[in-house]
């Protein structure tokens, strides 16, 4: 059934109608947008941004910030951290707090390599991933960059160390919650980022476990606004939850990284089997870019991380494997990229902490290419 | 989704805040459009009539009952335009439009197999709750507000239909 239920999802762009049937609509109704709010919003500046979220908005956040403030106060006051978990993450986003953290720690990797961003502490340790050894076609320096702008989550997602946060509540601060979180990179190295937010409740205000959030994503210098929508709802055979997480690229919101849980769970002949992916959207322009979907495929005691990247209608497929050989770490990559069939090694290599690392891709043909790790 | 919150925007609309549009065809749009498609089958002409039961819902949001289910009632509407369009077609042309709209329609217009094996194997209701839970995106307990049915109704009928499809396409060596 699970089958039926995939195809019926991938073909929904197929079927579902068009955008500009809402416009065609409103335009024959007389609706117009709003001139003023796009006024405010063309300075592209996210202070400016969120200084103008309308009044009802903010009087309506505040409010549920009260409420879920008084009603959790006393569970949440001390500072809660996740212990850290080995192999696989998806199993340990169980909460909202752990979703969110995955969502920060997950967006901030991508947004860090891509914008050069902020730099962690780099060890002198070096982690020999080692060479491919196959006659495989080599992938282009294009869609090596493409690759290695998911290097660094790659790194969270099989380190061996989990994503931990630490959440605090902020008195008398724009907003009413802190939360940091770490992960670890592949050369053991730890990585902070920070995020302040408002809670805001979905539909009962009680509810604890399920809760939206508004706020920034602080990765160095740079200050990214987020939102996100953690709701679950199970029954005796399913789960089915929304979850979400948005840092903006921009302060119209029109650009932006998304990050989604996709789950399924299903108990057939008494077994409860779950599949969990996270697919990451590019917006651009509130149309969708691209998107990668990460999976964990698990073989026996083997365990790798799946991409499928979507874009221009086209579906490339790479599979990161962590091994271990001869008492080094490497990681395989193998693929189907543009058509052709893709297999290479990656190391990362620290130059002992004055210059930075980097990655260094090597080829069946005892080629290499070095590129940078952007933390 | 809330229908008491429906119901308030439809009001809203009614007083002039035509904002509230939005709002009122984003929870409701989706719904309206597979009860026309799975008469027309047809993407662009069940889009054509998806416009058209808005703009016709809309002019006459006055005739609406506040309180008793919005979403059915444009439903209602929408699924009496895409009657209307068969029925004008058929006199119009000697086409069985029912049957043949792939035929004589354009590649653009062409649905995925999987919807056109769903449309001829599940009930209406059950297309309808197949298309709102797994393509649409919508939970259960919104669709069964939507249609006015208990959540677990829905998640059986949702089973049911999936598992009518998959022993379907395993029968056609799918």
């Amino acid at each position: 059934m699970k089958d039926i239920k995939k195809l019926l999802k991938q073909q929904s762009e197929n079927i579902l109608p068009d955008s500009s049937v809402k416009e065609s609509v409103k335009r024959d109704l007389g609706i117009y947008p709003q001139r003023e709010a796009r006024a405010v919003y063309s300075t592209g500046d996210t202070t400016a941004v969120r200084k103008h979220f309308s009044i009802t908005l903010w009087v309506a956040v505040a409010l549920a910030v009260i409420l879920i403030a008084t009603a959790v106060i006393m569970s949440v006051q001390q500072v809660t951290v996740t212990p850290p978990y080995v192999s696989d993450k998806f199993d340990t986003i169980t909460t909202a707090d752990s979703f969110y953290a995955y969502g920060a720690t997950s967006i901030g990797a991508l947004l860090t390599v891509n914008t050069d961003g902020a730099s962690a502490g780099i060890a002198d340790a070096m982690v020999s991933l080692g060479r491919g050894d196959g006659n495989n076609a080599r992938p282009t320096d294009s869609q090596l960059e493409t690759i290695n702008g998911y290097m660094l989550l790659v790194e969270q997602l099989l380190s061996d160390q989990g994503i931990t946060e630490s959440v605090r509540i902020l008195e008398g601060q724009e907003y009413a919650y802190s939360m940091e979180v770490t992960f670890t990179d592949l050369l053991g190295n730890e990585t902070s980022y920070t995020m302040m937010y408002d809670r805001i409740a979905i539909g009962s205000e009680n509810d604890e476990q399920n809760y939206a959030i508004q706020g920034e994503l602080h990765l160095g210098d740079e200050v990214y606004l987020v939102e996100g929508k953690y709701e679950t709802e199970s029954d005796t055979e399913e789960t089915e939850s929304e979850m979400w997480f948005k840092a903006f690229l921009n302060g119209q919101k029109t650009d932006f990284i998304e990050v989604e849980q996709e789950t399924e769970q299903e108990t057939e002949d008494n077994a409860t089997e779950t599949e969990t992916e996270y697919s990451y959207t590019l917006y651009t322009d509130g149309k969708p870019v691209y998107s990668t979907t990460v999976s964990y495929e698990k073989e026996g005691n083997e365990t790798e991380l799946e991409m499928v990247v979507k874009q221009n209608g086209k579906e490339d497929v790479i599979s990161f494997k962590e091994e271990i050989r001869n008492g080094a770490k490497r990681l395989r990559v193998e693929g189907r990229i543009d058509g052709a069939d893709v297999e290479f090694e990656i190391e990362i290599h620290s130059d002992g902490g004055e210059g930075g690392s980097y990655y260094r891709y090597r080829f069946g043909d005892g080629s290499y290419k070095d590129m940078g790790r952007g933390h | 989704m809330k229908r008491t919150d429906l119901d308030l925007k439809v009001a809203d609309y009614l007083k002039g805040d035509k904002k509230a549009f939005d709002y009122i065809y984003d929870v409701t749009h989706k719904i309206v459009y597979f009860r026309i498609l799975y008469i027309v089958k047809n993407k662009m002409t069940a889009e054509d009539l998806l416009h058209d039961t808005y703009i016709r819902a809309m002019a006459n949001l006055a005739n609406y009952q506040q309180g008793t289910n919005f979403t059915a009632w444009i439903v209602r509407i929408g699924k009496n335009l895409a009657l209307n369009h068969v029925e004008r077609y058929k006199r119009e042309t000697l086409t069985d439009f029912a049957e043949q709209s792939y035929k004589y329609g354009t590649t653009e217009t062409e649905l995925p197999y999987i919807f056109d094996v769903a449309r001829k194997v599940l009930t209406e209701e059950e297309y309808q709750i197949v298309m709102m839970c797994q393509v649409a995106g919508y939970k259960r307990r919104e669709v069964s507000a939507m249609l006015d049915m208990p959540v677990a109704t829905v998640t059986w009928k949702n089973n049911q239909a999936l598992k009518k499809l998959q022993k379907h396409l395993q029968e056609v060596g799918q």
